[in-house]
């Protein structure tokens, strides 16, 4: 009988165990970026937990076309045109964000604008 | 750095231009992205406590004398079935005629396809499944390449072609080859090799990497007509070279008459001792892989910031203070530096065993350095390659980016969740670790074999020991440092 409780109480604990690894704390998190003349002024930087949900609020001066690597979200931002990348921190790892020159297929003659940074839990 | 197609005007402005763009250059890595995070402090404490403890547990455990057999013979088991099934001519055949087909695909995709690198097949399949996938297979499992190289393929098919026209003609001039050039052809084109990958930027215009693949094409069939394809390919083929240098450290290997299974790094321990251009193979697969991690650093950012700013105080030397050539400068100092250090612990170990000379000791020795940079590229290299390794399902259903869809792939988007920065961590730290304990292992038996047992051999084992240890902390040290780019 012993024996049977305690598996059960085992089951139970791996059951709330397994139930507890998808609830990451889901928060959300919001980051002002401005672009001056196709840099970022302030961190380079956003680091987020696994799980949250993130929002990258895009200001420039210059009519630009920014994608996040990895999450491959693109948008465009310009100086009467704040843009705004919403994205589920899913993936862990440290994603650039990168410049597209608007026009030329494919461009990427630039290095990264700015990092998002996805630490595991 | 993703450029179409870059047309390089001599003008002062695109020169201004193009020198702005060089620090990109720095991340480009061959091709593709990567996402590391940093080893947290945590783990890079734990690595590093895990290396010196181990080190000093295996001086004190592994055996100092026996018959020098038992130390130094690895137990060896013969498959005869399975050397049975990969000799058989048709199979040997099928693998070599994959290889040439994957190798006219990559070829005529790079030549034609479309410029944009994420659609063409050619950069994925030569940065991703090639050079880092059968570097993991030959280290891992066995010496793949000896049998699907496809220059020795279609070279060979080329001899027994003119044989079949003519018998008993050559179709090699059978030079004799001058020993005293070693290996050196090899190590120089693999060093070429390694600067286009990782400094030159230029590896994802799928275009140059089109007229790369032709000229190296053209030197290695030009040395197999010169001095004999199987000369060549042991002195002038720079990855049947490096490739076959990992697999010493292979399970699989092969004996006089069947394929072996044997304990990972026995490979590694030889009875004479190798030539200076078989070390310096080791030096450079050590040298290259940690320059790689150390350009992301930012000590090397620090460095570039100040080489490039002496340009404003000398602005005639601008072309002196520009990334590629600090890059090239200290990309080749690595394997100098790290040959300089592991010379002078030589040095050491003969003061203490008063057996052999500095130049035989090193030359018997550095093979068991391997284990040590086979542990940093996996450390380097494997999230890489599974995360970015992805292309490859859409570009095998669209070759050439034109829109085709052969196995119904073309729209697979690669998962950059399909790993993450934990498997990163703990994979790098376990790699480093255990490449570090198979190095010092080996570095035993070879010392035990050398200089017999006694007080005087476990002396001598001091100054290597130090040096491996030093080696495992400096990839672990570049493993955590923040990454800028």
């Amino acid at each position: 009988m012993i024996s049977l409780s305690r598996r059960l109480v085992s089951v139970a604990a791996s059951a709330a165990l397994l139930a507890a690894v998808p609830c990451y704390s889901a928060g959300t998190k919001t980051f002002d970026v401005e672009l001056v003349s196709g840099a970022v002024a302030g961190p380079k930087s956003a680091r987020v937990t696994q799980g949250d949900t993130v929002i990258l609020r895009w200001k420039s001066d210059k009519p630009l076309e920014l994608h996040l690597h990895g999450y491959d979200v693109t948008t465009q931002v310009g100086p009467a045109k704040p843009a705004e990348m919403k994205v589920q921190a899913r993936a862990t790892g440290r994603f650039p964000v990168e410049m597209h020159a608007t026009g030329a297929r494919g461009g990427h003659a630039h290095k990264p604008l700015f990092h998002l940074e996805v630490y595991p839990e | 750095m993703r450029s179409g197609r870059p047309t390089h005007r001599a003008s002062v402005a695109s020169f201004a231009l193009f020198a702005a763009l060089c620090p990109a250059a720095s991340h480009a890595h061959g091709f593709a992205v990567r996402y590391d995070l940093p080893l947290p402090l945590g783990f890079f404490l734990a690595g590093a406590g895990a290396t010196v403890l181990l080190s000093f547990v295996l001086l004190a455990v592994l055996p100092r004398q026996g018959a020098a057999g038992d130390v130094f013979l690895s137990p060896e088991r013969e498959l005869p079935t399975l050397s049975r099934v990969l000799s058989n001519n048709l199979v040997a055949e099928a693998i070599g005629w994959l290889g040439v087909g994957l190798f006219m695909l990559v070829i005529a995709a790079a030549l034609f396809g479309d410029t944009n690198p994420f659609k063409n097949i050619s950069t994925t399949m030569v940065w991703l499944i090639w050079w880092v996938g059968m570097m993991f297979i030959n280290t891992f499992i066995g010496d793949l390449w000896a049998v699907i190289n496809p220059w020795n393929t279609l070279f060979a098919a080329a001899e027994g072609l003119a044989r079949k026209l003519k018998p008993g003609a050559r179709l090699s001039l059978d030079r004799p080859y001058p020993a005293r050039l070693e290996i050196w052809p090899a190590v120089i084109l693999f060093l070429v090799f390694a600067w286009i990958e990782i400094i030159s930027g230029e590896g994802e215009d799928v275009r140059k990497l089109g007229a790369f693949i032709i000229a190296y094409s053209l030197i290695t069939w030009g040395g197999m007509w010169l001095f004999g394809r199987e000369i060549w390919l042991r002195h002038g083929e720079a990855f049947t070279v490096v490739f076959s240098m990992f697999a010493r450290f292979a399970p699989l290997a092969r004996n006089t008459r069947f394929l072996v299974l044997r304990p990972p790094g026995a490979g590694l321990l030889v009875s004479e001792p190798v030539s200076w251009s078989t070390a310096a193979v080791v030096l450079v697969l050590l040298g290259t892989v940690t320059f790689d991690g150390f350009i992301a650093t930012p000590t090397w950012s620090a460095l570039y910031e100040t080489y490039t700013g002496l340009a404003k105080a000398r602005p005639a030397l601008a072309g002196v203070f520009n990334f590629y050539v600090l890059a090239t400068a200290v990309f080749l100092l690595f394997p100098v530096l790290f040959g300089g250090v592991f010379l002078a612990c030589c040095r050491a170990t003969v003061a203490l065993s008063g057996r052999l000379t500095a130049s035989e000791t090193a030359r018997y020795f550095v093979l068991t350095l391997l284990p040590i940079a086979i542990a940093y590229h996996v450390a380097h290299y494997l999230v890489f390659f599974l995360l970015s390794g992805q292309y490859i399902v859409p570009a095998l259903s669209d070759p050439f980016g034109y829109g085709w869809d052969l196995f119904g792939t073309a729209s697979y988007k690669p998962d950059v969740g399909l790993v993450g920065a934990r498997f990163a961590w703990y994979t790098s730290v376990v790699a480093i670790v255990t490449g570090h304990v198979i190095a010092v292992q080996l570095a035993h038996r070879m010392a035990v074999h050398l200089f017999g047992d006694g007080k005087r051999m476990f002396a001598s084992e001091l100054p290597l020991l130090a040096l491996m240890v030093g080696y495992t902390m400096l990839s672990l040290w570049i493993i955590a440092q923040p990454t800028v780019s």
